[in-house]
């Protein structure tokens, strides 16, 4: 074999796509928003319930956060779109099927992450606050809270640079994101080669000053990586 | 001198913008002791750590019985085994015992077999009054020990000289005493010695030169008589005054 | 809605060669990684800066881009770049160890700096050369320190080799997605695959948490 034929790399393909591609990039922006949102939510709960008094939240919480953490997000996303119409007989779209599953994913980690914040508050603040006679939600609020948020906030810039890439993994059950868009277009052209380095590179480009800006974070807030 | 144990040529050195030592000349004499004071900041320790090239000079030029160690193509780890440096932080290796500490430096570097080692390591730390400590871990001894033990490694080499960087700042009150006996001991023996410290006591007895820099510069030199108690310099007197010494 | 467990039961050799598939990729793909990693961190860390910026610019390509964009081009786009084809299983070990070794390269590289320079200054004093110093002062006390960190990582590219069935590598999630099909029953089969994946991770979550407490608990 005398090595690699001549191959002329045709870009002009991908500037004809680049509206098509731009599509999906949108959706995939749209989703890491609206994920991340659905996450901190859901995390903020399940973080609470893991702090419970009562032993049966704690366990349901644990076994949640046990449960994403544990299975693959691929395994998650495919469940969530064939399993639960059958179980919950919802059918839901491909997006909103994406958007739990990815949703409720980054939930359980928020929750590990909120719960790290709030457990790595000195104990003697939360002792301060009672001593002043705050109720214990009082306390939460007002003491304990507000020094969590400077620990959260690092890990959850990661978390969100994280969610931005995995956005990638919906297009397995047919979300129309970025990924979907390119294997798509390449099938349509036959140009795999150059619509996939084109994706890589706009994928790096997205992502690398976002994780710039988190390392910045990271220095900004004194924490260890 | 003709026959320095140490000579050191206008030497320089910056970090950044920022001119730590400027244009140091010294020589040292086999067999002798040099005490060298100063405050913080005057670049003692950065001028100890030119000499070993742990630090690379600036500018200037470090000859070790007339080798020049300043030149590029001098073979760096060679050169260092002649030189044995103590730090103020003691350095030691945590994850070995006190005699692999010690045997560290003849078996690693002077390919010395095990058993050969162990003998010399064994002995130097008896030496140093650690002969019971032999299996000990770093994190078991004591900042005195750990230290005695820094001294016994540094001398496992055979070095020529030793450097001490402010040796006993870091140690308990109680404990320096023993570091400084065992450096008293050495100095008697012959060994030809750099000293940062601020135990002026020491400096006053074992001393055979005390040099006071400052601001990156040796602004004095002396026998310990005449700089402990008649120096030249008014920064000189100061400085020894803050640290209440006696300044007539 | 009613529960087959017969229909998982009955298949179970099926996905247990996907499990093995799943293990070995992973064993395969940690451990080319960890030997390209180091060789990564050695030359982000080197004084040449050239290869410094080089090593950096190969980190930050593998862990800027998502895991299956990698493979996708991998096993797509570099066979026509190279004028060879490639099967799953090479492109999507090779893929899953050039990503790991970006992570583990750091990983190691925050390891030996976390080292005091005190002890490399020790080292080189007695007369050791670089190599000896980063050989038997450096790495032995970091080694402890990146153990933890590495588990995770571990756990973390074993969970991500479930992408790998999306460029047809048969292991446990292609079995189990194509046996779903082909027997109508997700909710059994996909579940199943879910609890599997479980049983797998939580010994290897335990055995990280354990490495954590003892080496790096202050």
């Amino acid at each position: 074999m005398g090595g690699p034929p001549r191959y002329t790399w045709r870009f002009d393909v991908v500037l004809e796509n680049l509206p098509l591609l731009l599509t999906g990039l949108w959706l995939t922006c749209t989703l890491t928003v609206l994920c991340m949102l659905l996450g901190l939510g859901v995390g903020l709960v399940v973080a609470f319930g893991r702090l419970s008094r009562w032993r049966l939240v704690r366990a349901v919480a644990f076994a949640y956060t046990e449960l994403f953490r544990t299975t693959p997000l691929l395994v998650q996303i495919v469940w969530v779109f064939y399993v639960l119409p059958i179980v919950s007989g919802i059918t839901l779209s491909p997006f909103f099927s994406g958007l739990l599953a990815l949703g409720f994913n980054v939930g359980a980690f928020m929750a590990e992450i909120y719960r790290a914040g709030i457990l790595s508050v000195n104990p003697g603040q939360t002792a301060a606050g009672l001593a002043l006679r705050m109720t214990r939600a009082q306390t939460m609020r007002r003491v304990v809270l507000p020094q969590a948020v400077t620990r959260v906030i690092p890990p959850m810039a990661t978390m969100w640079v994280s969610l931005f890439k995995d956005t990638s993994i919906l297009s397995a059950i047919g979300v129309i994101e970025l990924m979907f868009r390119a294997r798509e277009i390449a099938t349509d052209t036959y140009r795999p080669l150059e619509i996939f380095t084109v994706v890589a590179v706009l994928y790096f480009v997205l992502t690398y000053p976002q994780s710039l800006a988190v390392n910045a974070l990271y220095r900004r807030f004194r924490m260890q990586e | 001198m003709a026959d320095a144990m140490i000579r050191v040529q206008g030497l320089h050195k910056h970090f950044g913008t920022l001119h730590v030592l400027r244009g140091v000349d010294l020589a040292v004499a086999r067999g002798e002791v040099v005490v060298i004071i100063g405050p913080s900041g005057s670049g003692k320790s950065t001028f100890l750590r030119c000499l070993n090239r742990l630090e690379e000079p600036s500018r200037g030029r470090i000859f070790l019985e007339g080798t020049d160690i300043t030149h590029p193509k001098v073979n760096l780890p060679r050169v260092r085994r002649q030189i044995g440096m103590v730090f103020q932080h003691f350095n030691l290796f945590p994850h070995r015992t006190a005699l692999e500490n010690v045997m560290e430096g003849p078996s690693t570097v002077l390919r010395m077999s095990r058993a050969d080692a162990r003998v010399r390591a064994q002995a130097l730390l008896d030496k140093v009054g650690l002969a019971d400590k032999l299996d000990v871990k770093p994190s078991a001894l004591s900042g005195g020990q750990q230290q005695r033990v820094a001294i016994a490694r540094a001398l496992a080499m055979d070095p020529k000289v030793m450097l001490f960087d402010e040796v006993t700042s870091a140690l308990d009150p109680e404990l320096v005493g023993e570091v400084l006996t065992v450096m008293k001991r050495l100095a008697d023996e012959g060994m030809t010695m750099l000293v940062v410290t601020h135990e002026m006591q020491f400096g006053e007895k074992v001393a055979d030169r005390v040099v006071m820099f400052d601001e990156g510069a040796i602004i004095e030199e002396g026998p310990p008589k005449k700089i402990f108690s008649r120096a030249d310099h008014e920064r000189t007197r100061r400085f020894l005054s803050q640290l209440h010494w006696d300044v007539s | 809605m009613k529960w087959n467990i017969g229909v998982v039961t009955s298949n179970l050799p099926y996905l247990l060669r996907g499990i093995r598939v799943t293990v070995a990729v992973t064993f395969a793909a940690m451990a080319l990684g960890a030997v390209v990693g180091l060789f990564v961190a050695l030359l982000r860390m080197s004084r040449a800066r050239g290869l410094q910026v080089l090593a950096g610019l190969y980190i930050d390509l593998w862990r800027s881009t998502p895991l299956l964009v990698q493979l996708i081009w991998v096993f797509y786009a570099l066979p026509i770049l190279i004028g060879h084809s490639m099967t799953p299983l090479v492109a999507g070990v090779l893929t899953m160890a050039l990503h790991v070794s970006a992570y583990l390269a750091e990983i190691y590289r925050a390891g030996i700096l976390s080292i005091a320079v005190g002890q490399r200054h020790a080292g080189l004093s007695l007369g050791m050369t670089p190599g000896q110093v980063l050989r038997r002062i450096v790495l032995p006390q970091a080694v402890t320190r990146m153990l933890p960190p590495i588990g995770s990582q571990f756990i973390s590219l074993f969970k991500e080799s479930a992408l790998v069935s999306l460029i047809t590598l048969p292991e446990l999630m292609w079995q189990a997605q194509s046996l779903a099909a082909f027997t109508m029953r997700p909710l059994e089969i996909l579940s199943a695959a879910a609890l599997i994946y479980m049983v797998l991770t939580l010994p290897q979550a335990v055995l990280v948490n354990y490495l954590h407490r003892r080496y790096l608990a202050h």
